[in-house]
């Protein structure tokens, strides 16, 4: 079954020549088709690259979580409870919470580029569809369904993003270089597309979510991170109250990636796309700039 | 969102675009997704900017952006109040949370060097058409540098 999403992106362009589309990135419509449902529905439990004990990693590469040989794989009170079918998070029959693990000392080790630092794992439940994991902590079920949605459509986004930077001059790309990079130079597109392929290459493992209470409502999103002499230790994904109440599936698919970029390509927030200053950004200040990513991707769709 | 101060503006990065001027929407007010845009102007605007890397942090940081568009250009001027044209302030992280269009208060050039004007503002940001945290009135103020 195909899961047909559309979505706007800010306003339409107004028609005095001063509220060009340049005011908004452009009236864009976002159609695309997700085999979310089948592919969740068929998918057994995701039993692979799950964390090590330590439910904090980070790294300095481009590594996704679980590409290191020495992860080790299927923490503790990590199982199958349920599966999305039909965009809908269905909870197998007997199914239970899953028992708090014990509580192992916090553990730090460094291998390699990457280090691994923290308590043990926080994940209570994963979801999959086979291809893309989903660890998940203090969800509900409507939760579940909405990261795992939002998910798979950054996915797929993300995807075609990196294909269209096979053509770089065509004008969308190049309007989307140009309005996010402020390039169009094979450098920034190397990097550009590299970048991406390091968000995207994490989706082939287990993406570990963690969901904030009502306390945390100044942001969509956030990964922490700390600096461990010369480690940098990104902990798991953190989605607020405010990405759940948004509405804009497009806003939240935007939030995942942004947040990707955070924690599995290393970048800043140098500036945020509603900033005056987010046009001025040099191409190199761009590439490193989260929300450059999350926007571009949607605008070269 | 970030306490408001009363010298806080003295820690935002300045930046004079001269000869700039904000596009304003049709609708009259900037979207929560709407990209600020620019235009040739015949005046300068001032852009004070508070914008901590995640890097400092450890999470999504705070980004405050004060565009203030002055009604004459302020190569002309001399110490004395300067007049504003209009303003745009906004505040959010990921998201935006909160943005006026609307200030009382004096902007004040107290001095003009071949590098810098020095420049004493008492805002306050009033009416705010975004504000998800109920922070209502928000002064800002502050003496900053700005430099030619």
């Amino acid at each position: 079954m195909a899961l047909e999403f559309r979505g706007s992106i800010g306003r339409s362009p107004a028609s005095s020549p001063n509220t060009e589309a340049s005011v908004t990135p452009g009236k864009s419509t976002l159609v695309g088709q997700l085999d979310t449902a089948s592919s969740f529905a068929a998918a057994p439990v995701a039993r692979k690259a799950e964390a090590a004990p330590g439910g904090t990693r980070a790294h300095l590469g481009n590594l996704a979580e679980g590409s290191h040989p020495g992860i080790q794989r299927g923490g503790p009170g990590k199982r199958r409870i349920g599966h999305i079918v039909g965009g809908k998070f269905i909870r197998d029959t007997g199914a239970t919470p899953a028992p708090a693990p014990s509580s192992p000392p916090a553990a730090t080790r460094h291998e390699g580029a990457r280090a691994y630092v923290g308590t043990p794992s926080v994940a209570d439940r994963t979801i999959s569809d086979g291809s893309i994991a989903i660890r998940l902590k203090n969800e509900t079920d409507e939760q579940a369904e909405a990261v795992a949605t939002a998910i798979s459509m950054a996915s797929m986004v993300l995807d075609r993003a990196i294909g269209r930077l096979g053509d770089p001059t065509s004008p969308k790309v190049a309007t989307a270089l140009t309005k996010n990079f402020h390039s169009t130079q094979t450098a920034v597109v190397d990097r550009v597309r590299s970048t991406l392929q390091s968000i995207r290459s994490a989706f082939n493992a287990t993406i570990a979510i963690e969901i904030e209470g009502a306390d945390r409502n100044d942001a969509r999103g956030f990964v922490p991170y700390e600096i461990s002499g010369d480690v940098v230790i990104y902990g798991d994904i953190h989605l607020c109250p405010p990405w759940f109440a948004d509405p804009d599936p497009i806003a939240r698919l935007r939030t995942i990636i942004h947040e990707c970029s955070h924690k599995f390509a290393g970048t800043d927030d140098v500036a945020y796309h509603w900033e005056g200053h987010y046009e001025l950004l040099t191409p190199d200040d761009a590439v490193e700039n989260a929300d450059s990513y999350a926007w571009f991707c949607l605008e070269a769709f | 969102m970030a306490e408001p101060a009363r010298a806080r503006l003295a820690a935002f990065e300045v930046t004079l675009r001269r000869a700039t001027r904000i596009r304003w929407p049709a609708s009259g007010v900037y979207g929560p997704e709407d990209r600020v845009a620019f235009d040739p102007g015949i005046t300068d605007l001032i852009d004070l900017r508070y914008a901590p890397s995640r890097r400092s942090l450890g999470r999504e940081p705070v980004h405050e952006n004060l565009l203030i568009e002055l009604a004459q250009p302020l190569s002309g001027s001399v110490p004395s109040l300067l007049r504003i044209h209009r303003v745009l302030y906004r505040a959010g992280t990921d998201r935006l949370t909160y943005q006026s269009t609307q200030v009382v208060g004096t902007l004040t050039l107290v001095e003009a060097t071949p590098d810098r004007y020095v420049i004493d503002a008492g805002l306050s940001l009033i009416n705010p058409e975004i504000d998800l945290e109920h922070r209502g009135t928000y002064p800002l103020a502050g003496r900053v540098a700005v430099p030619r």
